[in-house]
Order: C-alpha cells, then sequence, then structure tokens
C-alpha cells in the first residue's frame, strides 16, 4: 500500500507522489484504486503481468484472448487506474466475452458508477480486509488509553499475543508492517519518550 | 527574509462577555477575522482593523495599533451585538476591498449585509434563500460583484452597485457550494469548490461561464487519461453530451470546503474533506491545469464542512512561502506551499482540542497571524525572529 511507501519517506511525501507517478507513466509499477477509503496499492508491474498470465490459464477463465488484450491494453495505458466500457470496447473486450471474465477472476472490479470498472488484482480484498483489520486493530488499542498513546514496546507485546489468539486472520503480518501502515496512513505518530518510541492517534477517523 | 524559528502564541483577552458566553455552553463559537490588508500601499487605511464575527453572531472590529507595549490587549473599536446584526452565526466576514467604509458579512441565517464601518448600522441586505457558507468579493476588480457559496448548487453573484443579484453560475453538481475564491490578479475569474468534489474555475465574461473543473488525475509529466476524456483544456465548452464522463472528474474525493490562490494568480491552493491540500497549476489558456501532486503529509485533518480559511504567509516576508492550515485538531499546521513540507506546528497547548475557525494575517512585509478558535479566542501569533540561526533562508 501506498502508505507503507510514505513510512519509508516520512520527510518528503510530495517526493514519493511524483516519483509514483513518473514510474507508473514509464510502465514499471501499476496503481490500483480499488476502495478510496482504504488507499491506493501499487505493485510492480512485472508481478502484474506474471499474475495475469498465470490466471490465464484457470478454469474460470474461458476467453484466453481476452486477458491478452487487456494486457496490451494497461500497457498502452501504464498510468490509468481505471477503464471505462468505452475504452475496453476499443481493445475489442466486449461485455460477453472478456469482462466477465475479467471480472470474475479477479482483474477488473465494479465501480459505484455504471460502465466503470477499476482495475484491480485477484485476491484484493483479503489483502485490504488485512490492512483493515491490523490497522484498526492498532488504533483501538490506543483509543482505548486516556491519551490516546501507548509505549510501543507495549504494543508489542500486545500484537504478539494477539497473533496467537487471532492466527487466523493476522497470520503472516509482521508488527512492522502495522507500523509503517499506520504511520503513513497517518493513523497515528510516533514521538520519542525517555521509555523508547510511543505512538499516539491522530485523530484521523475512519 | 527570516525563517521562522518559532511562534509564540499570545493570547488576546477577546469580549470580555465572553467567558459568560462560554458559561451558557456556546459551542462552536467561531471567529471569523479578516483585517484590512490592503496590498496597495495606501498606508493610512492599511493594516490596522481587524474585524471578527462569530457564531454568536457577534461582530467586532478591532484596532491592532492600540496594542499596548506589555499588556496584549487589543482594544475593540466598534462591536455589534449578538442577535443584532444577524439571527444565527456569521459564516464569513469580509472588509470592502478598497476603504475600511464598509464590509460584508454572510450569514447561516441565509442573509448577506453590507454595512456601514462608522454608523454600525446595515446598509442592505441581500436574501439568498440558503445558508451562506462563504463569500468573497475581488481586491482587483471594478465590478463590485460579491460571489456567494451557499447550500445551493448556483453561485450567485451581487453587484453591489446595483443592490441586486447580477449572475447565477451553474455547474456544481453536488448540493452546496462551500467555498470560494476571486483571482488575485484577474478581475473576472473565480475559483469555487462544492459538495460535489469539484473545484471550478470560472470566467463571468462568458455566457457558460464555467471554464474548467480541476481533474485531481491530471497530474504532471504526460497526465493521466483513463476514462475520463480530457476535456480540461480551457476553452473548450462544457457541452452537456460530456457531462457524463464529467460527472467523474473530481479535484477532492470529499467536499472542497477551503480555497486561496497564490497571488500571482498562477496556483491555486485546495482542500477538502478526504483531508488532502491539493496545489493546482493554472495554466494559461489550451493547456491543462494540473495537479502538481505535492503532497502535504499525514497530519492534515478536515472533517468538518464548514469553509476553512487558508492562509498563505506574504510572498515578500518569508521565501519559501508558507501556508497555513488549520487542522481539525487545533493546531495550526504550517507548511511550505509548494512542498508540501511541515514546518511548524503550532499548538497552544499539547492536549487541548479546541478547534481553529478562523485564520487570518496582518502585514505584508512580516507576518502576524491571527487564529480564532472554536472557544472564543483570538490568538496572536508572532514570529519570533531568530538572529543566530537560519539566516537568510532557504
Amino acid at each position: 500500500m501506498i502508505s507503507h511507501l510514505h513510512a519509508l519517506f516520512p520527510s518528503d511525501p510530495t517526493f514519493i507522489d511524483r516519483e509514483l507517478q513518473r514510474v507508473a507513466e514509464e510502465g514499471l509499477v501499476r496503481k490500483m484504486v480499488v476502495n478510496q477509503n482504504a488507499g491506493d496499492m501499487v505493485i510492480e508491474s512485472k508481478d502484474y503481468f506474471r499474475i495475469l498470465r498465470e490466471m490465464k490459464h484457470t478454469d474460470k477463465a474461458s476467453n484466453v484472448e481476452a486477458f491478452d488484450k487487456f494486457e496490451d491494453l494497461l500497457k498502452s495505458k501504464p498510468a490509468v487506474t481505471r477503464l471505462a466500457k468505452e475504452d475496453l470496447a476499443e481493445a475489442a473486450i466486449t461485455e460477453e466475452e472478456g469482462i466477465r471474465d475479467l471480472l470474475s477472476v479477479g482483474f477488473l472490479v465494479l465501480s459505484g458508477m455504471p460502465g466503470v470498472y477499476l482495475i484491480s488484482i485477484p485476491n484484493v480484498g483479503s489483502f485490504l480486509k488485512l490492512a483493515f483489520r491490523t490497522r484498526k486493530w492498532m488504533v483501538n488499542i490506543l483509543a482505548k488509553t486516556k491519551w490516546k498513546e501507548m509505549l510501543e514496546k507495549l504494543i508489542h507485546e500486545r500484537w504478539d499475543a494477539n497473533v496467537k489468539a487471532r492466527w487466523r486472520e493476522f497470520r503472516g503480518v509482521r508488527f512492522e508492517w502495522v507500523m509503517m501502515e499506520v504511520k503513513g496512513g497517518g493513523w497515528c505518530e510516533p514521538f520519542a519518550t525517555p521509555g523508547g518510541r510511543g505512538w499516539k492517534l491522530t485523530g484521523k477517523k475512519e | 527574509m527570516y525563517l521562522y524559528a518559532c511562534y509564540r502564541p499570545i493570547y488576546l483577552h477577546v469580549n470580555p462577555g465572553s467567558r459568560t458566553l462560554a458559561s451558557y455552553a456556546l459551542r462552536n463559537y467561531r471567529d471569523n477575522t479578516r483585517p484590512l490588508c490592503s496590498r496597495t500601499n495606501v498606508d493610512h487605511v492599511a493594516n490596522r482593523y481587524m474585524i471578527s464575527g462569530g457564531s454568536d453572531s457577534r461582530i467586532s472590529i478591532w484596532d491592532l495599533n492600540s496594542r499596548e507595549g506589555q499588556r496584549h490587549r487589543y482594544e475593540i473599536v466598534a462591536a455589534i451585538p449578538p442577535k443584532k446584526g444577524h439571527k444565527y452565526g456569521i459564516s464569513g466576514i469580509s472588509w470592502w476591498p478598497f476603504d475600511n467604509g464598509m464590509f460584508i458579512t454572510g450569514s447561516f441565517d441565509e442573509t448577506i449585509k453590507v454595512w456601514d464601518t462608522e454608523a454600525l448600522e446595515e446598509v442592505y441586505k441581500f436574501e439568498m434563500g440558503a445558508r451562506v457558507n462563504a463569500h468573497d468579493i475581488s481586491s482587483v476588480a471594478e465590478h463590485c460583484l460579491v460571489a456567494c457559496a451557499a447550500d445551493y448548487t448556483a453561485i450567485r453573484l451581487i453587484d453591489l452597485r446595483s443592490s441586486g443579484a447580477a449572475q447565477m453560475l451553474s455547474s456544481h453538481e453536488g448540493t452546496t457550494v462551500n467555498s470560494i475564491k476571486w483571482s488575485p490578479t484577474d478581475p473576472f475569474m473565480l475559483a469555487s469548490g462544492g459538495s460535489d468534489g469539484t473545484v471550478r474555475l470560472w470566467d463571468i465574461r462568458r455566457s457558460d461561464a464555467c471554464l474548467t473543473v480541476l481533474n485531481l488525475e491530471n497530474t504532471i509529466g504526460k497526465g493521466v487519461i483513463g476514462s475520463v476524456k480530457d476535456s480540461n483544456l480551457r476553452t473548450e465548452s462544457f457541452s452537456s453530451s460530456s457531462t457524463a464522463a464529467f460527472s467523474q472528474v473530481k479535484s477532492h474525493r470529499g467536499v472542497v470546503n477551503g480555497l486561496v490562490w497564490l497571488e500571482n494568480g498562477k496556483k491555486l491552493v485546495s482542500t477538502g474533506t478526504d483531508e488532502m491540500i491539493r496545489v493546482w497549476d493554472l495554466a494559461p489558456p489550451f493547456t491543462r491545469d494540473t495537479n502538481t501532486l505535492v503532497n502535504f503529509g499525514p497530519l492534515v485533518r478536515n472533517r468538518y464542512l464548514q469553509c476553512i480559511n487558508l492562509v498563505l504567509s506574504p510572498v515578500r516576508d518569508c521565501i519559501p512561502q508558507l501556508l497555513f492550515f488549520p487542522s481539525d485538531t487545533g493546531d495550526i499546521l504550517v507548511f511550505q506551499v509548494l512542498t508540501g513540507v511541515l514546518v511548524r506546528r503550532l499548538a497552544v497547548s499539547l492536549n487541548t482540542r479546541k478547534r481553529t475557525c478562523g485564520l487570518v494575517c496582518r502585514g505584508s512585509e512580516y507576518v502576524e497571524l491571527f487564529s480564532g478558535n472554536s472557544d472564543g479566542d483570538i490568538i496572536l501569533w508572532e514570529a519570533e525572529q531568530n538572529l543566530q540561526g537560519f539566516g537568510n533562508g532557504d
């Protein structure tokens, strides 16, 4: 998620936005905005197209050419995050054949607006849910305290306890990932205390 | 030119009656302050009087030159008590741009009133039929048009010379228009932000006045086109056939509730309830207005629909130019406008969360910042000049 990138380079968020735009236009990276509240996602193009090619040959895809046309369309519009029916039609991907397949496999997602589809990747829902739940967990922990802040050590201990208890949901997620998401997205901010780093809520609402 | 080392808050003791008002729970006492900042060299009327309006509909005029040394107490020169002027809170207040003989107030009681300062009486009253969120009057124009942003999809222009409604600019699609600002260089250009998430630029001379909608996907570089046809070219008209595509164009993913132009009229800063501040490069005609992708970081908090006063430090004062942003958490965030870097956070104390509702700066050579907060206090922020360290700024 882009929030992780922002957490890695906290001093210059403008640089990240502009670099991402530049790199997306050059075709090295694919931006995806599936849910505006959840935030933007970014994936390296080579990985994206690799997944596209792998998924081409699954059972759900009855129309392999549609996937090829989709790949060409995406490569011709490297910085785009959503497509309208007209653009898909230009690439000869029609409703019956291509779009339905792409939707069911997960490379296109319905948006609120009719005739507009969002570019996505399969199983994006579980990824976003993971990001949302871990972030919500951390925000809730801090919200229960009086001053909405807590030492990182304590949060880490609670995280470890949580991972054991709710391992189905949180498996594989490292605490650092959650911290970066929460900092880069602006939900919490770190500060220094004599006892180590502490985290505090910024007041950002869902 | 010096970089600010820090800002010191100085409390102004506001209206002596405010304590009693606070005691019967006046929520959101909102102070909108706007001094007469004359950018021309009309010194004898410049930079002296500040006018503030509150959500209890009280209006006060302060004499900023009346500060006495230690005591930090400005004198209220004139005041209109609550309920006498407007029935409900005041959403915006501005001096007549050419002298301080008149001032204009817009209020949630659906009216805009023009007042005579000497007599403290209302001279004109305009019934807008909808709560007025913001209004603005151009300081470079010869037309005396007050542009009014209300809980209504069209922007109404009121002509003060003929004391009647002049024009109606319709194009916004949402239910309200939340912020509005005239261009500081072009007397006929206007920018407005609404609940449909768009910032629109208007040229009032044209018959279909809306010039363009700022599209957040038009970024520097080759630009993103995607499904929205790239019709942000300035002179292309807003024909209804393209409205299907246009309804998807957004400047912010939320209500646009704050706007400010850079003094050269070439850039516009907007903020919305998606908690983003965006800086737009407004290109000359026939090219695209672009989102310069300046990111102001994750600390921006903006969730309320009320119009936010964004204030820029005067051009001659600080290099790089600073943007003062009143965040919902009660801090005032100070950013460098063109890079988005956070320079300072101005907070009276770390744990109180009184929202700053009005912000204005005084001075064309140096900055004194006045912020009004939801408790009814007006706070003066002064820069401490750091004589050793920062030198001549960046």
